[in-house]
């Protein structure tokens, strides 16, 4: 560690930390930087520039950096484009260069510098015009490869992330004197309070300022108050935590990024704070002139805080350019102390001509207030032309930063008001650290008070600090405005002239404040060239639109635990665990985890349907009916209320039996289909389709909160409630009286649509419907959850007999197809009306219901509107292929046909001996044994069907009654 | 003939959490209802957004109109539903267990009117859920039946996921049992 000064700092200097720069063994300690420990071992090339490939170093201590970007890996992967200046040294690092080959220091891409006169704004659109088809094929190809930082890695990440939640009276972000003294203030008048830190140590600018405090170093004044802060149970002290996005209602995100190999590698918090304080300090800005981009020129304030908090020196001789006096004095002082040579100060008014140097700075060039031209040998220049506040998460939220004359920067407007975020400190442009520290005082008085904590003290505010209004001149010449996009003031005067003079254009033509970096360090700048260029003062230019992240977030710290099985919930029926036995394959299904089929040895899934179906037309089937939607109604006005749900009569429905019922949308069209059962007499059981269980219920508790709210009824959503096993087959019945019953399972007892409540085997306990969605007699049994696996086993045991097949979702919907049977989605597909479905019938003319009224209006009541029928292939075996559209001629060769309609199922196998499919068809009722064509031009293919009824199997309903 | 009825659990919560918090997740089956009854009446029963426990059960009026009841429920002219199979009981134990799902609730648990009520319906993650305790360290979440196995998976994932050591994460925003520093 060549450039690490004997003593000073506030590292761990008895433990040593090894890295690798591009494969070159480095070592820091722990308490550094990459930027430091690079420093500390001589390296000040650290990067290639993103156009021009020129040589970069580093320029600054903090997350503005914008051109010592790298990639970094670690055991958990490679992460490119991160700023040295932001992560903390930790063991086994390996940090490698980026954007250039074979190797740093000797770049075949520097040689685009002697194009750079062409590749002004706009080069790439002005230039690769022609051919037009090349864009895309060969120059778009080629420009990307050339373009951008490091690369990603496309490996699986194997690090844990996580989302986590916090709350809190008050919230200060950053904490250096102004947050310090802000958190102190509002912790000990009693708030919770969180104080969250981007850098890995905790007291900001305090730590390398020269300054008293309070009677003690500054340095000093910072670790105390962290102590302090630290012993009180109402804090919350969060270092390597980036506050990176500001929203509605004192919401706050941030990412906090673990050390020492912590389990998580980056939590992102969401935190709600009551009120806010900002106090993100203060970002110096650098000067524009010829050859600024150079390694070796970097901003005094960092320059400082190497040498007093890191204790490394980042040069040998310097010369320094800084506009505030009392700065560019303590520059000259922390130099003088790491034992680097002072070779020039510039003086007020003084030129500055350009830099020397390869690959680090070598000379400096300044004219003197004479006109004297002077060339200084160094290798490290100390620039500061001013502070920018930190007010960027202020801003991003519909408040707009002012630029302020006498700081020359942009500041936060005070638009009066209650503000639930206060900035305080550097943030708002104050940067004398004693005043920091009165003006986080006053900002959490005002916010205690505000609480109701605290009596309203109104304590003043210290004002901004004014800019002293030293300047240094510029020569001609390259010089960068946007060190990591590589805008320099040629490109932004270049963007003037051809009329991108807006903000966001001069934005976007120029990439001015792109990037990683958002222009932290060139913003400013950018505003006072063209205030300089176009003559308009710089209030009058503003800014562009702030938006988050502050600064780049890892996308697995956004995502969190949420990544593979866990990306969302997952719904298992109460039969799950049964059915993992059975050997069931799953699907999903909305939120649930469906049975799908339960293949048998080596069968493939339609095999394993086919078998299913045949089972269930044949003899016996059972299947899982758990995910439809149970609602228990009650009440005196229970039926009164269904009634209007529903657009079918119902109001003779006895104790016992159920009826079908469709449900429509205030709009007239069919919105759910169910069961109703009425339990008692003012007891109802009411099912919806799996799909809209959740609309159904926010419908059902909209009516009765809303629409009906005089209504006596009470709801109560049952359906995880009960486990429910649908038995189908021929050989329904009697497994369910082998079942053993506390009931009578006769025809003429339990007829078809019939409910019986009592007991299996004198103890399940078990609601059992006569009702069927697969066209054969079906028994639905449900029974409390808890008991699902002990009617399963019943049920298999007892059904054993009849060879019960267990069937899934597949065959469910075969099942269904051939029985015509409404499915939500394909055939309730929100367009559709009950006669539209072949139910005109069942809509009731002798009551009010929800969707009546607009049910008549003519455009539903029109003839010629698709209509629900079945088609069967004219040849008896051709396949009908999926969603086709039906056409009376031959497939449209000109494109000039007609659909007459569309598929909405297909089944090529069912149990029927030839396939079939359901089809909306223009004025269908009227069409049957009709001869039409269905199109597939997906499939390439057209087969010639015939129209007929949508029931193709027992369309009689007499296997229902057996 | 099946002589014991039997009734399964919806998880396999059954015992500690892997992870460094050193959690412990069980199932549990408490007897719930869901008991609708005009919220000026339920009002004097119990304030909305508490609870009661005692020799009657527990109370949780979570819901304007409707109690949940483990135990007797108060006479009412009004529905009484067994939604008992419909939820899911989870109890969390250990040292952390508030502090630990404080991080992944969207109310604030520390919050003085949830630490009083010592109840709260949340969501965690993805997941609806009613909370409450007696003690910090043991506290009740009931979830959705179909989502309970989801649930446990999720909760195993969070406990990985954390690590006592790192100062920087204080689960403690506030010590459930520290003097109240507004007064």
């Amino acid at each position: 560690m060549t450039n690490r000064l004997s003593i000073g700092g506030q590292i761990d200097r008895t433990r040593i930390i090894d890295f690798t720069f591009d494969g070159q063994s480095m070592q820091g300690h722990p308490g550094d930087t990459i930027a430091s420990a690079l420093l500390a071992n001589g390296q000040h090339l650290v990067a290639r520039s993103i156009k021009y490939h020129r040589p970069r170093g580093i320029l600054s201590a903090g997350l503005e950096e914008p051109s010592a970007l790298v990639t970094v890996t670690d055991t958990s992967g490679r992460t490119p484009n991160l700023k040295v200046t932001e992560v903390p040294l930790r063991d086994g690092l390996q940090v490698t260069s980026q954007n250039n080959w074979p190797r740093l220091d000797r770049d075949a891409g520097a040689l685009m510098q002697l194009f750079s006169g062409l590749l002004g704004p706009g080069f790439y659109y002005k230039t690769f015009m022609w051919p037009r088809k090349a864009w895309h094929k060969t120059y778009a190809r080629i420009i990307r490869r050339a373009a951008g930082h490091g690369e990603a890695d496309t490996s699986a990440d194997p690090a844990q992330y996580d989302k986590r939640r916090k709350f809190c009276d008050v919230l200060v972000i950053g904490s250096g004197a102004a947050g310090l003294s802000a958190a102190i203030t509002a912790a000990q008048a009693g708030a919770t309070v969180i104080l969250v830190e981007q850098d890995q140590a905790l007291g900001g600018s305090a730590l390398t300022s020269s300054d008293q405090l309070q009677g003690q170093p500054a340095p000093d004044w910072a670790v105390d108050a962290v102590a302090a802060l630290r012993e009180l149970s109402n804090v919350t002290v969060m270092a390597n935590t980036l506050a990176f996005g500001q929203y509605d209602h004192e919401y706050v995100q941030a990412v906090e990024t673990p050390q020492n190999n912590n389990a998580t590698k980056a939590i992102f918090w969401k935190i709600r704070a009551r009120r806010i304080i900002l106090a993100a300090g203060a970002i110096e800005r650098p000067f524009v002139f010829p050859g600024n981009d150079r390694p070796g020129v970097m901003l005094a304030n960092a320059v400082r805080t190497y040498i007093r908090r890191f204790g490394v020196a980042p040069g040998a001789s310097a010369v320094v350019a800084v506009a505030d006096p009392q700065e560019r004095e303590d520059t000259v002082a922390a130099l003088r102390t790491a034992g680097i040579e002072v070779q020039g100060v510039l003086e007020d008014g003084e030129t500055l001509l350009g830099t020397t140097g390869r690959l680090h700075l070598r000379t400096v060039s300044y004219r003197n207030k004479m006109g004297k031209r002077r060339r200084v040998v160094c290798d490290l220049l100390c620039v500061s032309a001013g502070w920018m506040p930190t007010a960027h998460l202020f801003a991003q939220k519909d408040q707009r930063l002012a630029f302020n004359a006498a700081t020359q920067s942009l500041l936060p407007a005070d638009a009066g008001g209650l503000k639930l975020m206060q900035p305080v400190g550097g943030a708002r442009g104050v940067l004398d650290l004693s005043m920091c520290i009165e003006d986080g005082k006053a900002a959490a008085h005002q916010a205690m008070a505000e609480l109701e904590l605290h009596r309203h003290l109104d304590l003043p505010r210290p004002t901004p600090t004014s800019h002293t209004g030293t300047t240094f001149n510029s020569d001609q010449g390259k010089a960068f405005v946007d060190l990591q996009n590589d805008v320099t003031r040629r490109d932004i005067r270049q963007a003037q002239s051809e009329g991108y003079d807006n903000i966001e254009l001069t934005k976007r033509y120029t990439t001015l404040g792109m990037g990683t970096d958002q222009g932290k360090t060139s913003w400013t700048n950018g505003l006072l060239e063209i205030a300089a260029l176009t003559g308009k003062p710089a209030e009058a230019i503003g800014h562009t639109t702030y938006r988050p992240p502050y600064s780049p977030v890892s996308i697995g710290a956004l995502v969190g635990a949420d990544v593979g099985v866990e990306m969302t919930p997952v719904r298992r029926t109460p039969f799950h665990r049964s059915f993992e036995k059975l050997g069931c394959v799953f699907q999903t299904s909305g939120d649930w985890l469906y049975s799908r089929h339960f293949p048998q040895g080596a069968e493939t899934m339609a095999q394993a349907i086919k078998r299913e179906c045949r089972a269930v037309r044949n003899s016996l089937g059972c299947v899982d009916m758990s995910t439809l939607g149970k609602f228990d109604v009650q009440g005196p006005d229970a039926l009164e209320f269904l009634s209007r749900l529903y657009c079918n009569n119902f109001a003779t429905i006895k104790t016992g039996r159920l009826r079908y019922g469709l449900m429509l949308r205030e709009d007239g069209i069919v919105f759910d289909d169910g069961t109703i059962t009425r339990l008692g007499e003012n007891h109802y059981l009411v099912t919806a389709t799996t799909a809209n269980t959740s609309s159904v219920w926010r419908h059902m508790q909209k009516l009765l909160q809303v629409d009906w709210p005089d209504m006596n009824v009470d709801l109560t959503d049952v359906t995880d409630h009960w486990a429910t096993l649908a038995i189908a087959g021929p050989n329904a019945r009697k497994l369910l009286a082998a079942l053993s019953p506390d009931f009578k399972t006769d025809s003429d007892s339990f007829p078809f649509a019939a409910v019986r409540e009592g007991t299996l085997e004198g103890a399940l306990p078990v609601r059992i419907f006569s009702v069927s969605f697969s066209g054969e007699l079906s028994f639905e049994i449900a029974t409390p959850a808890g008991y699902a696996e002990a009617l399963m086993e019943r049920v298999m045991e007892q059904g054993a007999a009849w060879d019960i097949t267990p069937y899934g979702l597949e065959t469910l919907d075969v099942l269904r197809i051939e029985k015509g049977h409404l499915s939500v989605g394909t055939e309730i597909d929100g367009r559709r009306t009950p006669k539209d479905l072949g139910m005109g019938g069942m809509v009731s003319s002798k009551k009010d219901f929800i969707g009546r009224a607009l049910l008549q209006r003519s455009a539903l009541q029109a003839e010629g509107r698709g209509e629900l029928v079945g088609l069967v292939p004219e040849d008896g075996t051709t396949p009908i292929p999926f969603a086709a559209h039906l056409s009376d001629a031959p497939l449209f060769e000109d494109n000039s046909g007609v659909s007459l309609g569309y598929l909405t199922a297909s089944v090529h196998e069912p149990t029927l001996g030839h396939p079939i499919a359901l089809a909306f068809l223009m004025n269908g009722s009227n069409r049957m044994n009709e001869i039409l064509w269905a199109h597939s031009p997906v499939e390439n293919r057209s087969v010639r069907v015939r129209v007929s009824p949508s029931c193709a199997y027992d369309p009689n309903g007499g296997r229902l009654h057996a | 003939m099946h002589d014991v009825l039997r009734r399964t659990s919806a998880t396999d919560a059954d015992g500690y959490l892997t992870g460094p918090l050193g959690l412990r997740l069980d199932e549990e089956f408490i007897p719930l209802s869901a008991v609708h009854i005009p919220s000026s009446d339920l009002d004097e029963l119990v304030p909305f957004g508490q609870r009661i426990s005692g020799p009657q059960g527990i109370w949780l009026r979570l819901w304007p109109e409707t109690l949940w009841v483990s135990g007797t429920p108060p006479q009412s002219q009004h529905s009484c539903v067994d939604i008992s199979d419909a939820q899911t009981c989870m109890r969390l134990r250990g040292v952390e267990a508030l502090h630990f799902l404080a991080n992944y609730c969207t109310t604030d648990l520390h919050d003085a009117a949830v630490r009083s009520a010592r109840v709260v319906r949340t969501q965690i993650g993805h997941y609806s859920a009613v909370l409450w305790w007696e003690s910090t360290r043991d506290i009740h979440i009931v979830v959705a039946r179909s989502l309970a196995q989801s649930f446990c998976d999720h909760m195993r994932s969070l406990a990985l996921r954390h690590d006592p050591t790192n100062s920087t994460q204080n689960l403690r925003s506030v010590a459930p049992t520290a003097p109240n520093r507004r007064g």
